[in-house]
């Protein structure tokens, strides 16, 4: 009992670590990653005792100067809500991680062990239904504070996140159905086949849907090609009446969920822990050599794998960022309506028949 | 253990119940009711109902209520709101509306025979529910889902109308 209590708190310690300093570090990559891709220097001027290290302190003193500038409250805002609002983005967007598998389950001392903070039947519907409740964070910040412009903001932001998720929904249901599982650990594990020695991930048996869950996980983000109802640079957005850590918060939800949206996107498309060939007992490769290791190695091979699966993603995910342009908001609601939907919708029945006919 | 957590959310539930009808502003209203979802669905997941519960949250928190929302923020509800549903002549027709449904939900309730859930395997209850949808209850399920389709052509067809 009390084992496992003490095993969850440690998981949770090192989810939770894991995706915030993800997050904290994403910013810092943000900035290198632009600075590269438009051929400037990048943020290198922070310095901790003539230290520089390619300006990696730059995400401590962002937050240094977040939290020591002043918290300002608008004088008609509805000032409970308005301070509810980031807690409630944050919040939502962090217990998301909880039903992530980070590595497969074993057994230690007699004790079962899942590396999975939250080990749920409906894991999958759990996080979708959490990614929606993200939405009264928005919402809340648009309303409260009492300003027409974040009011619009906040419209903008729920009528995208709304639109979207319903295709996010739509579209992983080929996985679910292929798998036959809504519990992530089971669609990691049956990720784990092969077809003439090519890993069955779901990336290779569902091409269509990948594309248009990264789409739609992208639009969940709200970043750049779908950044309207931020729009940090012109149209302004929801937290317009927020400053210091408030907006920071805001800011953090944004750099939470594109580390989420890759941990989807590595658990459901790219096989969340496993590594190709390796089995419980070591590799196995195609052409005969077997390389033998003990099973803690095995393991924590899995949870290296998903760590840099998921990193790859936010790399992914941030060059996309700066790429692409911002959607107009007519072609906004044109692609999630018209164009995504109706094709995850096609990609549903043609999983089936295709399960019907082999 | 489980009686105390019970007893919290149990608790929860009634009183942001209250709270919705008894709060001023429509919109604290609905976040209360957002609330009493939550509430809700946590008494799903302790009787081990996770699929019930990750729906109640997902179509009853995550998108209808946010629609709520979305009408009482943007027809900004904050001024005619409290004449409206509080102070009109419609106020005397709410205590025989709520005898009448009082005494339904006591006769519906007084019939139900409840048994024990432990037939159902907890590990199988996604599972199974989808298998009594799509073999005892499929001619209620395919009746409700043409319902649904027949409420968005209508919503289509009114707003077109409007449109031209």
């Amino acid at each position: 009992m009390y084992f496992d209590i003490i095993i969850k708190i440690i998981l949770t310690g090192v989810v939770l670590g894991g995706a915030l300093n993800l997050a904290g570090l994403l910013t810092w990559v943000e900035r290198k990653q632009s600075a590269v891709m438009q051929d400037r220097i990048g943020a290198n001027r922070a310095s901790l005792f003539g230290l520089r290290i390619l300006g990696l302190f730059h995400p401590l003193a962002d937050m240094l100067k977040l939290i020591l500038k002043e918290d300002f409250t608008p004088r008609y805002a509805h000032k409970i809500l308005h301070a509810l609002a980031p807690f409630v983005s944050v919040f939502f967007a962090l217990i998301a991680f909880a039903a992530i598998p980070i590595g497969n389950d074993f057994a230690w001392r007699g004790h079962a062990i899942h590396l999975q903070v939250a080990h749920i039947n409906v894991g999958l519907l759990y996080i979708l239904s959490v990614m929606s409740m993200g939405v009264y964070g928005v919402v809340l910040a648009g309303f409260a504070s009492n300003n027409n412009y974040s009011f619009l903001g906040g419209l903008r932001a729920s009528s995208q996140m709304i639109s979207y998720e319903i295709t996010m929904g739509v579209s992983i249901m080929g996985i679910v159905m292929m798998d036959g599982s809504l519990n992530l650990q089971n669609i990691v594990q049956a990720q784990g086949q092969y077809w003439h020695h090519l890993p069955l991930w779901g990336i290779f048996l569902q091409p269509v849907s990948f594309f248009l869950f990264l789409t739609a996980a992208m639009a969940e983000t709200k970043r750049t090609p779908f950044d309207l109802p931020e729009g940090e640079s012109e149209i302004i957005g929801y937290f317009v009446e927020y400053s210091g850590m408030k907006f920071g918060m805001f800011f953090l939800t944004d750099f939470l969920e594109t580390v989420l949206a890759s941990a989807l996107l590595t658990t459901l498309f790219l096989g969340g822990w496993q590594i190709p060939y390796l089995f419980h007992d070591g590799f196995h490769f195609p052409w005969g050599t077997v390389w033998i290791m003990a099973q803690p190695w095995v393991i924590l091979l899995g949870v290296i794998a998903f760590s840099i699966k998921v990193i790859f993603f936010c790399w992914f995910l941030m060059m996309i960022r700066w790429t692409l342009p911002r959607f107009r908001y007519d072609q906004l609601m044109r692609l999630g309506w018209k164009i995504m939907l109706p094709i995850s919708l096609i990609n549903i029945l043609v999983t089936g028949l295709v399960m019907v006919l082999l | 253990m489980e009686s105390v957590l019970f007893y919290t959310f149990a608790t929860l539930v009634v009183t942001t119940a209250l709270l919705v009808i008894f709060s001023n502003h429509p919109a604290y209203s609905v976040l209360y009711l957002v609330l009493t979802m939550f509430g809700l669905a946590s008494l799903y997941v302790m009787l081990h109902a996770y699929f019930v519960a990750a729906i109640q949250l997902m179509v009853y928190a995550g998108a209808i209520l946010v629609l709520f929302l979305f009408v009482i923020m943007l027809l900004n509800l904050e001024r005619e709101g409290e004449e409206s549903f509080r102070s009109g002549p419609s106020r005397w027709l709410a205590l025989p509306l709520t005898l009448v449904f009082l005494v339904e939900l006591y006769t519906v309730v007084m019939q139900i025979h409840i048994k024990g859930s432990k037939g159902l395997s907890v590990e199988g209850n996604t599972e199974s529910l989808g298998h009594l949808l799509f073999t005892q209850h499929l001619l209620p399920f395919e009746i409700i889902s043409f319902v649904l389709l027949a409420a968005i052509l209508g919503t289509t067809i009114l707003s077109k109308r409007n449109w031209k």
